[in-house]
């Protein structure tokens, strides 16, 4: 049985996903990505081995996505524009919108049924609307990045942060703990303040249907309700969202392989 | 890639990498000859060289911004801080005038505070182009402008040889820029080469260049190689440039820039006739020229240029530069992607700066557009 694995270097964490010959995700994946490229590559893809019941011998096809894709030893890179892309169709078939809101950067793509890219956008230099600004406004809340979803949903009268600056927007937000604010509503104001920069890039490329999520920031709630209302539509997300990047990436290994084996033993 | 090219290319990366050091070379090799910087995308060379001087391109460059703040808002493009902060610096002390051509508002107001606050340094004039070029009063109009800025320049009325001279140098400049432009689109030459080269014409004497450049695509003919990357249109690099690291990164993505339209204000007028009243000459030609953000004509429009580029390079899509803060660009990238949109033509818009910055955002995009087209 011969495998594939896809590895998403984010700047915040490290992904792998090893598919089967088939296609079909056998395992994951995930650690911080930290310092050390490498050895949080080396690391990810030892954690999906295991948890997978795979010899890391057997995989016979990698290929690197994310930002750090240029410095992991792989057959092939490949954008993860590309990849999400053919994850996210593969576990939503009828997706046509991906979101995929990163640590560092927010890119909205546009595909077809068969999961090629036909458009895209991405964010700014800046952090704005990206996981890294949730993170820096949680630190300022004191609370954990984890809590900030599910703490904005408890929100009865959100606070609106009218900053896309990061460094302006916890300003704000000091501000308004200083003004005596709930947590609650500060965290609701917070997503809402990366929904409508997120909404912004999606008019780009044009809303159409289905919206399919991917990326970390994926898993928290507080943005996915805040996106979806900004947008007025659902979004489709499940458990494997943050490794959708990885899943592509393992999916377009398995075709280059099998293809290159094709071509090597035409029939 | 042959001896010519390199000498060429050492001569051009020379050059660019310091232009008053030229400057300098060549006033001490033409004793009273006037050094004239010009600012984007066109003005008049003929009468420069005409008078005997120096046509000077002043492109900008990737310069820490600190004096030019104090002067113009930080919501001015890049290109207009960083030559300010040039000017500002004593970097263009060696030229005798500057010549501006007011074509969208930054250069106007910027042209105005050179003006008022550089006078001791060199002359500062506006050569004010027509916006819409397609009618015959474009003409007239240009042709008395022409005469005005002329005469200041150069002091004194121009002899009909010595316009003819100025004609057949720029006219010269102009084919050879576009030989190489021709050339290089049959070869695997690096982008940020290809800058470099179009330029350094913009910078050393017509009579130089054109030497070097015939020498370096003569040398080549023989050699044309199988194409690498995926062939794509770039579109608004006719007046900012971007970071040779930024060229460099379509390199890296895999996509070769089939065409473009770098420098198209110098090279993209059409011929000037030595025939006539010159500057009715010189007018008719700008009139003429191709398309670009900066001037109208409905009969001579940026998109078509644009599609039949895509033609004769077979290119797979198009990528839009657009740079920060420039409204002509950003006024005109509504309607070329409409254009684009209509004909299921695949584009791509990239902001940006002079300053390079960090690349990964970059790479990325123009890598994942790579990869959508092939």
């Amino acid at each position: 049985m011969h495998y594939y694995a896809g590895i998403d270097v984010g700047s915040l964490a490290t992904k792998c996903a090893i598919v089967d010959e088939s296609g079909n995700l056998v395992s994951q994946g995930i650690v911080a990505t930290g310092a050390r490229v490498v050895t949080a590559v080396e690391a990810a893809l030892k954690l999906a081995a295991d948890s997978g019941g795979v010899d890391l011998g057997s995989i016979g096809f990698r290929i690197a996505t994310g930002y750090g894709r240029k410095r992991v030893e792989a057959d092939h890179q490949v954008t993860e524009i590309t990849c999400h892309a053919m994850g996210a169709v593969r576990l939503f078939p009828g997706t046509r919108t991906i979101i995929d809101i990163g640590g560092q950067d927010t890119k909205v793509i546009r595909v077809s049924s068969n999961g090629e890219v036909e458009n895209f956008v991405m964010n700014d230099k800046c952090a704005a609307g990206t996981g890294r600004f949730l993170e820096v406004m949680a630190r300022a809340l004191e609370v954990d990045v984890e809590e900030l979803g599910p703490l904005a949903l408890t929100s009865e009268q959100p606070q609106k942060i009218s900053s896309f600056c990061t460094v302006f927007g916890e300003s704000e937000v000091v501000s308004h703990v200083a003004d005596g604010a709930a947590s609650a509503d500060i965290a609701r104001g917070i997503h809402e303040s990366v929904a409508h920069r997120v909404t912004g890039l999606v008019k780009r490329v044009g809303v159409m249907n289905e919206l399919t999520m991917s990326g970390g920031v994926a898993r928290n709630v507080g943005m996915r309700t805040a996106l979806s209302a900004a947008l007025s539509t659902s979004l489709n997300f499940n458990d494997n969202s943050q490794v959708m990047g990885a899943l592509g990436a393992a999916l377009i290994a398995r075709e280059k392989h099998q293809r290159g084996h094709d071509s090597e033993n035409p029939k | 890639m042959s001896n010519g090219y390199t000498t060429l290319l050492a001569r051009c990366e020379s050059v660019v990498a310091d232009p008053m050091a030229y400057v300098a070379e060549w006033k001490k090799a033409n004793p009273g000859g006037k050094a004239i910087g010009f600012l984007p995308t066109y003005v008049p060379l003929e009468p420069i060289y005409g008078a005997g001087g120096l046509p000077v391109g002043l492109w900008g460059g990737d310069v820490e911004i600190s004096i030019a703040d104090a002067y113009i808002q930080q919501f001015t493009c890049s290109l207009v801080r960083s030559v300010t902060e040039y000017a500002f610096t004593n970097a263009y002390d060696g030229l005798d005038a500057v010549l501006f051509p007011p074509v969208c508002d930054s250069l106007k107001l910027v042209g105005s505070i050179w003006s008022y606050n550089l006078a001791g340094k060199f002359v500062v004039e506006m050569a004010n182009l027509p916006e819409r070029v397609d009618s015959p009063a474009a003409v007239v109009y240009l042709a008395a402008e022409l005469r005005r800025v002329a005469e200041k320049l150069t002091g004194e009325p121009l002899r009909d040889e010595q316009f003819q001279a100025g004609i057949a140098a720029v006219n010269r400049l102009r084919q050879a820029m576009n030989g190489f432009c021709d050339w290089r689109r049959t070869r695997n030459v690096a982008m940020a080469e290809v800058a470099t080269i179009l330029r350094a014409g913009t910078i050393l004497h017509s009579d130089e260049y054109c030497s070097l450049v015939a020498e370096a695509i003569s040398d080549g003919q023989q050699t044309v190689e199988p194409l690498r990357g995926v062939p794509v249109v770039v579109s608004g690099l006719s007046c900012q440039l971007p970071h040779p690291g930024m060229l460099r990164c379509f390199d890296e993505a895999g996509l070769r820039i089939a065409d473009d339209d770098l420098f198209l204000g110098v090279r993209g007028s059409a011929p000037v006739s030595s025939t006539g009243n010159p500057y009715t000459s010189i007018a008719q030609a700008y009139c003429r020229s191709a398309p670009m953000a900066i001037r109208h004509a409905e009969d001579s429009q940026r998109h078509v240029r644009m599609l039949d580029q895509i033609a004769q390079s077979k290119a797979k899509g198009v990528v839009l530069m657009v740079p920060k803060f420039c409204e002509p660009e950003w006024f005109d990238l509504r309607y070329l992607r409409e254009e684009l949109q209509q004909r299921n033509i695949r584009h791509i818009v990239i902001d940006f700066e002079e300053g390079l910055g960090a690349t990964g955002s970059l790479q990325t995009r123009l890598s994942a557009f790579a990869e959508s087209i092939s």
